[in-house]
């Protein structure tokens, strides 16, 4: 190759471990001048390490970077700066109090002569930059008071006033709007038409065809396919993604009858929560297990959420045993008999130095006055006892500490407490999420016998695999819409993933 | 099998020891106060014997009470993972209450007045904090000032004689041969130990001292426990107002300023962590005999009261860096029992 026409940034090789893992495992990528290249995969296909090597957070273990084919070391994110390349990552980094001048030029003000920051100057080009963006606000505004699309757009004026030859955007129309993220859209293809490169990672498929030039491929940590965007169809792309040919979804018939006719003990009707969930309607019988999927930020954590009194909701209703209730707070919704575990074990869910039964009782309701007032010991050793048995703890008896135990057996007593809190409806988040595989088993064992006693279960989960594993049946969510329902014998990986990636019905008609 | 029976055998032992580790910690720490304790008391002792006489003693136990009482309330508030500086001001504000309404009225329905002003200026902090979302410490602080003017304006700046002799004989009465004040000390911890270790209401304390946002996730009330558990830190703040105004018999508005830092310094002391979720009530009666007796060690040698500020803060400090490299080891053994 021509070092005339050599890439813009070059990858190769690339090789990342981790302790214990490999997230990339010698990946080639090669970004082009006045290019948008997609970058694709399922969550963990290696995405995002891949983006931390590029903006110098993380450094790889082996291969190489080049830029206009010279090798290049980023030790850290001023190296990647330097050289011309700006991340727009999912977490702004703006200072949100600053002004819109302030933020653009942080850390690269315009000097006057003896040094004090040339305020006109930089108005004039931070009023240029906005310009160009097609914002009308004004550049002394706070960027807390402009929208999270706004804000976007800000983090790319950063990106404009560093003169950024690469801008890489991660998944940046996750928490816009339609409106929002065609204009996104149009910006992308006037700073291509500028001569500036842009390495486009995102879910959502429409918007990769739409926009880039030449899509890659990871899955595994691994690059498993480069092409030129004219030459894949919408299937190709999701066949190299999840690695099998797919069957096609049946849209039709999806949305059928569960044989089990009884009447729902949950539903959710027409449910939104702002920016995140947008009119969602769902019910769960009596013992059946309801799974929600959805890759990351398709709105399934707000969802759930939002049903257990931790998010606002706009409009909707809940309806447990057929009253509609009205859920603020946890404690409210514990009153309805509705419960929820966190997807996040450590932070939201055990108790660190209480030992186990304690962590089981923490949410059981006081059966009688007395027990209001008073711990009732025998009552605790009673229920420590039967979710031992019942979820198979593996723990030396009631006292010992929870901290002590595995993340498996941390989750069984979780389980416990939900059981213990005699609740109806039971909301579990990533039920599984960092707990080995036969501990996995164990759980999903357990939260079918649960089930059986009659609790109206609902996983939501972002593994295709535990929905399948676990489920009666799923609905599947996609930028806050709720696309499509899948009955038990249309359930399996291939069509929730296709799911996943396939845009709303409503999102596809006002599209055109 | 019988391999499964080793691993598992295995892990107990280790577990065994990572307990065991942690309790010699917190054995060493209450160690280290008591053998503090003793040296203390050997050496003003024999400095100046006057330091072990009957009445010195009786003294210390008298501070002792008043500080205790207060510093409950704060394990309280500690064990839930904050603090409460208005606890000065409460204490003048409602020592000077029951001095001026003992002019008018009797003994039990003074202190039962002052007691619930205690009580409601706590449930304010309580408010603030939880319901107004503002931080504890920025909360306190503003009562600490506001209740502090209140009783400077009540008192009208001048110090308040209280004639009621009956009242004074808090101190120096003894039931069943035990004085008064230690009494009360007893019997108020033994109430908010049940509380703490026996009610639900005590177990949810630490639930969200340990891990607040579990506490939301788990359905707790989190609102309504820092609403009643600030409300204690109150109504003990008041109980030492009553105590001291019998001790002194001479109230002024401008007494107790500094309490807060003496009733943190006993509650950590006493081997209560800063970080929450756990409480030890008996270590803060230790924490706050160690603290008194330290001061009138000072004013017994004649040591001018500005070192007493000094060894406070020095004991504080000395205390936390305590409590912080047990929270490392403790820390340093869970991510080793992760790895295995």
């Amino acid at each position: 190759m021509q070092s005339g026409d050599a890439p813009l940034l070059e990858a190769v090789g690339i090789t990342k471990e981790f302790p214990g893992v490999r997230a990339l495992k010698g990946v080639d990528i090669a970004i082009q001048p006045g290019q948008v290249h997609g970058l694709v995969g399922e969550n963990g296909a290696g995405k995002s390490t891949l983006i931390k090597i590029f903006s110098g957070l993380y450094q790889q273990t082996s291969g190489e970077l080049k830029i206009d084919g010279k090798p290049v070391k980023f030790r850290n994110p001023l190296d990647s700066q330097k050289s011309g390349i700006s991340v727009i990552s999912q977490e702004f980094q703006l200072v949100p109090q600053l002004s819109i001048v302030e933020n653009i030029f942080l850390g690269r003000e315009p000097r006057g002569k003896i040094g004090q920051i040339d305020w006109a100057t930089a108005r004039k080009r931070a009023a240029a930059i906005l310009e160009r963006l097609g914002m009308s606000v004004s550049v002394n505004q706070a960027v807390e008071l402009l929208s999270i699309a706004d804000q976007q757009l800000i983090e790319i004026g950063k990106a404009l006033a560093e003169n950024a030859r690469l801008i890489i955007m991660d998944e940046p129309t996750a928490s816009l709007n339609m409106a929002e993220a065609d204009r996104l859209m149009k910006i992308v293809k006037e700073l291509r038409n500028d001569g500036r490169s842009i390495l486009y990672v995102s879910h959502r498929l429409h918007e990769i065809f739409h926009l880039t030039d030449c899509i890659t491929v990871f899955r595994d940590g691994r690059r498993v396919a480069v092409k030129p965007t004219s030459e894949l169809t919408e299937e190709e792309l999701v066949t190299l993604m999840i690695g099998r040919k797919l069957e096609t979804p049946s849209d039709t018939d999806s949305l059928n009858q569960h044989n089990n006719d009884s009447a729902p003990i949950f539903e959710v009707k027409n449910l939104s929560v702002p920016r995140y969930v947008h009119n969602v309607s769902f019910n769960v019988r009596s013992g059946e297990i309801v799974g929600i999927a959805g890759l990351i930020g398709s709105g399934r954590r707000e969802l759930t959420r939002a049903l257990y009194g931790l998010e606002t909701i706009s409009s909707g209703e809940i309806i447990i045993n057929g009253k509609a209730e009205k859920i603020n707070n946890p404690t409210q919704a514990l009153q309805a008999k509705l419960y929820m575990l966190t997807e996040d074990r450590k932070e939201e869910g055990i108790i660190p130095h209480f030992n186990v039964s304690e962590n089981i009782a923490l949410s059981s309701q006081p059966k009688n006055v007395k027990d209001k007032f008073l711990i009732n010991q025998d009552h605790e050793d009673t229920m420590y006892k039967n979710m031992k048995n019942f979820f198979n703890i593996r723990c030396f008896g009631p006292t010992q500490g929870i901290v002590t135990l595995s993340g498996g057996n941390q989750q069984k007593v979780l389980l416990g407490r939900a059981l213990a809190a005699d609740c109806q409806v039971l909301l579990l988040n990533e039920p599984t999420r960092g707990v080995d595989i036969g501990a996995k088993m164990e759980i999903y064992k357990a939260i079918r016998e649960l089930a059986s006693t009659g609790v109206a279960v609902v996983v939501s989960s972002s593994e295709a695999q535990e929905i399948v594993q676990l489920v009666d049946r799923c609905i599947v969510l996609n930028a806050g819409n709720l696309v499509t329902e899948i009955s038990k014998k249309d359930l399996n990986e291939d069509n929730i993933v296709a799911a996943s990636l396939r845009r709303a019905k409503t999102e596809a008609i006002v599209n055109g | 099998m019988a391999n499964a029976q080793a691993i598992s055998k295995g892990t107990k032992n280790e577990k065994g020891s990572n307990g065991g580790v942690l309790k010699i910690a917190q054995q060493a720490q209450n160690l280290s106060v008591l053998l503090f304790l003793v040296l203390l008391y050997v050496v003003v002792g024999i400095l100046n014997p006057n330091y072990i006489s009957g009445d010195n003693l009786a003294n210390i136990i008298v501070e002792t009470a008043i500080l205790a009482v207060v510093a409950y309330g704060m394990t309280f508030a500690i064990a839930m993972g904050v603090f409460d500086l208005s606890v000065g001001s409460i204490q003048a504000l409602c020592a000077s209450v029951v001095a001026t309404m003992l002019m008018t009225h009797g003994i039990i329905t003074s202190i039962g007045i002052a007691l619930v002003v205690g009580f409601l200026i706590g449930i304010v902090n309580g408010v603030l904090i939880s319901k107004l979302r503002v931080p504890a410490f920025v909360a306190t602080l503003g009562t600490m000032s506001v209740v502090r003017g209140a009783a400077l304006l009540y008192t009208d700046g001048v110090s308040i004689l209280i004639k009621n002799q009956s009242f004074g004989a808090f101190n120096t009465r003894s039931i069943l041969g035990i004085p008064l004040p230690i009494m009360i000390a007893v019997v108020i911890l033994i109430v908010l130990w049940a509380i703490f270790k026996h009610t639900p209401f005590g177990r949810h304390i630490a639930a969200v001292g340990g891990n607040p946002n579990a506490a939301v996730a788990a359905g707790l009330n989190v609102d309504r426990i820092t609403i009643i558990v600030f409300g204690i830190v109150g109504l003990t703040a008041a109980f030492s107002g009553v105590m001291l105004s019998s001790q002194l018999m001479n109230v002024t508005g401008s007494m107790g300023m500094g309490l807060e830092m003496n009733a943190i310094a006993a509650v950590v002391l006493g081997g209560t962590s800063m970080q929450g979720g756990r409480g030890s009530l008996v270590g803060t009666l230790v924490g706050a005999f160690l603290l008194s007796s330290i001061s009138t060690a000072l004013d017994i040698l004649n040591i001018p009261s500005f070192f007493q500020y000094l060894a406070t803060g020095l004991l504080l400090i000395g205390a936390l860096s305590l409590d912080s490299a047990r929270r490392q080891l403790i820390k340093s053994l869970l991510r080793r029992s992760a790895r295995t």
